[in-house]
């Protein structure tokens, strides 16, 4: 017999993430914009937001930002997109 | 830990000979071999604590894993800490879960940040902390072991593995284990904790998101003034010689022979932080990106020039390297021959970031 020893890891039961439906077309779709706080995020997702609205027809782009790189979102931003939005782009720059 | 509290923590038996080898195959070390968690190491780690095993201290991001108090311990084992020690791995802990120490940010940066431990007060002497010559480099179990205590806490409980989820770009040697006792007995000043509101009879541990010590050698100032102007220019460096100002704490480690230096004259540490605030500064001639290097202030300083409490900036508009005094943060540490001060260059700080956080032992 082996000796024993004891799990220094958390084993917390996590619910089991799943996908959100795959979206067949942008055409008409609300599209969340998250900036995660860093330089430059914005001008990155400008030209994102422009190729959206010029190539893809989306219908409207919401556009948000966390208050600090350094953190996760906050609930009420992640609950707005997910409400608002059909799909999310959040953009990580430097 | 209560007579009738039990472990919760599911046992695993070894198959291997080697019980090293298995913690290895299971991805639960630092990258070096760590004490076999037995149950019985375990239970006299608990024995230190009338705390129950399972009362939560906190999560610990990125995976926001719960640390409780078994947890820490089967990991305070595992990095080879003497049980005399658990009181101060919990402050560690403790102090690591305070949101406005935002551990979450500084296990997953591309900065490579980890945090320094600051030990102040009696217990320094008796669990063995070493404060002297070597203050942040190896030989001591207590400074060794509750350093690298954090650090599997971190990977085990909190998640943070590098090529996983950690994205460090470079990471340095003190993510292993960073712990260093303030050298009271050597400082002219009051010791850190009592500076931040604590009596000098209480212990205590700090926690600095930073990044590793950069040595700096002064072996000529005579005088305070002198001293200062170097290792202030010498700290012009941290992080990039433009960042200009910094986004970040600094915590400036100096020397005991520096420290009478400073004594000499009758600087204070409040006198050291406005000195090197108002010193070291640079022209914004200087700091555009594109001059000496593509880096430089950032965009936001750069749009200061719109700020309603600032003169427009024109080249020669003075910036600081330290956004304010209270951003340096100084303690004495290391041995007293030598004149070796070290400054350790923070991650970002402030509410955007980290803040430099006291838990009493």
């Amino acid at each position: 017999m082996g000796e024993m020893f004891l799990d220094p890891t958390d084993k917390v039961e996590r619910s089991q993430k799943v996908f959100a439906p795959r979206l067949d077309t942008l055409q008409g779709k609300t599209v969340g914009l998250l900036d995660i706080s860093k330089s430059k995020g914005a001008f990155f997702l400008d030209r994102v937001e422009e190729i959206l609205r010029q190539q893809y027809g989306v219908k409207d782009v919401l556009r948000r930002m966390k208050p600090t790189v350094t953190r996760p979102a906050p609930q009420p931003i992640k609950n707005e997109l997910q409400e608002k939005c059909d799909a999310v782009i959040e953009a990580l720059s430097d | 830990m209560p007579e009738t509290a039990e472990l919760r923590s599911q046992r695993t038996e070894t198959q291997e000979d080697d019980p090293i080898e298995l913690l290895y195959s299971r991805g639960l070390t630092d990258g070096l071999p760590v004490v076999p968690p037995t149950e019985a190491r375990v239970k006299r780690m608990l024995e230190a604590t009338d705390r129950d095993p399972q009362e939560l201290i906190g999560t610990i991001g990125p995976n926001y894993g719960r640390a409780t108090i078994e947890k820490i311990a089967i990991n305070a084992v595992m990095a080879g800490c003497h049980p005399s020690y658990f009181p101060t791995v919990l402050a560690v802990v403790e102090a690591a879960c305070e949101d406005q120490f935002c551990i979450h940010g500084i296990n997953v940066t591309t900065f490579s940040a980890s945090p320094m431990i600051i030990i102040n007060g009696p217990i320094r002497q008796q669990i063995g902390v070493n404060c002297g010559h070597n203050a942040m480099g190896h030989g001591f179990r207590a400074n060794a072991t509750i350093g690298r205590a954090l650090r599997l806490i971190i990977i085990n409980i909190g998640g943070a593995k590098p090529h996983e989820i950690t994205k460090a770009t470079m990471g340095h040697p003190a993510q292993y284990t960073f712990c260093v006792g303030e050298n009271e007995e050597e400082s002219p000043w009051e010791p850190l904790h009592v500076e931040r509101g604590f009596r000098a009879d209480q212990s205590t541990v700090t926690l600095f998101g930073g990044h590793s010590p950069l040595q700096i050698n002064d072996h000529a100032s005579r005088n305070a003034e002198q001293l200062a102007l170097s290792l202030g220019w010498t700290m012009a460096g941290l992080w990039n010689h433009k960042n200009f100002p910094l986004f970040s704490d600094t915590v400036l480690v100096v020397c005991p022979e520096h420290a009478k230096t400073f004594k000499q004259d009758g600087w204070s540490k409040n006198d050291l932080r406005q000195f090197l605030y108002e010193k070291i500064r640079r022209p914004l001639r200087e700091l555009r990106p594109g001059v000496n290097g593509g880096e430089g202030a950032g965009v936001s300083m750069l749009r200061t020039d719109a700020k309603k409490d600032r003169e427009p900036a024109t080249d020669d508009t003075l910036f600081p390297k330290f956004p304010k005094p209270e951003n340096i943060t100084i303690i004495v540490a290391g041995g007293t021959a030598g004149r070796f001060s070290a400054a350790v260059q923070g991650w970002a700080g402030g509410n955007a970031g980290s803040k430099i956080t006291t838990k009493v032992i």
